[in-house]
């Protein structure tokens, strides 16, 4: 399975979300080498580069023809991106 | 490092600004004096934000103001405007008092620095230690 992160430059907070997310794969107890995780700005991600997009609240309405979708409300929430991390790879049967 | 890149001169505290665009502009200033950005990064970053919205509001008080790399960027850098009265970058709740820019030459440089920041930013207890923080050198303490 894979998560991308996008955002609007792929430069500054998908890669902050990247780390989170690494960090919560890590705290899920998570084989990582299930998962991969890479981050993107808008203007390159395209709908088959990922099962899961993952972006700020601010760029949903952009990254939602993609496909599946977690919004954060809080870029920098480790507890909110684990809690949604979470619940989606329960819904994907991955966890 | 982080220490190494935002440096004490790169720091200002101001009790308030006139909107979003000027507080990118000031935040800014260190950068382009020092020869570090060109004008037309700032433009950029501004332009940014018109174009996408206020996604450079990552966290509720913080903005990380950046643009892609395009010779704009002379070197890696980083400034923090920190405002005693929250701007709003936008008619919703958009609202900042640490105002980052951040300037990088390419994809992958400044990844280390992000990473620094992120951890820091990540810790409450330090977010709410720099909002309260009234000296340049005490911001500059709390991030290195």
């Amino acid at each position: 399975m894979k998560f991308l992160v996008v955002c609007g430059h792929g430069l500054g907070s998908s890669f902050m979300i990247e780390m989170n997310i690494e960090q919560a794969l890590k705290e899920l107890d998570i084989n990582e080498s299930h998962i991969e995780v890479d981050h993107s700005d808008l203007g390159s991600a395209s709908p088959d580069m990922a099962d899961v997009f993952i972006c700020g609240k601010d760029l949903a309405d952009n990254v939602a023809s993609f496909g599946e979708l977690i919004v954060l409300d809080n870029i920098l929430d480790k507890d909110e991106l684990k809690t949604k991390i979470e619940e989606k790879l329960k819904e994907k049967g991955a966890l | 490092m982080l220490k190494d890149v935002l440096i004490e001169k790169n720091i200002q505290i101001q009790d308030e600004i006139d909107g979003w665009e000027a507080a990118i502009e000031t935040a800014s200033f260190p950068l382009l004096e020092s020869g570090k950005i060109e004008q037309g990064y700032v433009n950029r970053m501004i332009q940014n934000v018109h174009e996408l919205g206020p996604y450079i509001v990552i966290s509720p008080q913080i903005a990380i103001a950046h643009a892609r790399p395009d010779g704009t960027v002379n070197e890696i850098s980083l400034s923090l405007l920190k405002l005693d009265t929250p701007v709003n970058f936008s008619e919703g709740d958009h609202e900042a008092s640490l105002v980052f820019v951040l300037a990088a030459v390419d994809n992958e440089q400044h990844l280390d620095i992000l990473r620094d920041l992120a951890t820091k930013l990540g810790d409450r207890d330090i977010v709410n230690a720099l909002l309260s923080a009234t000296s340049k050198k005490d911001i500059y303490k709390i991030l290195s």
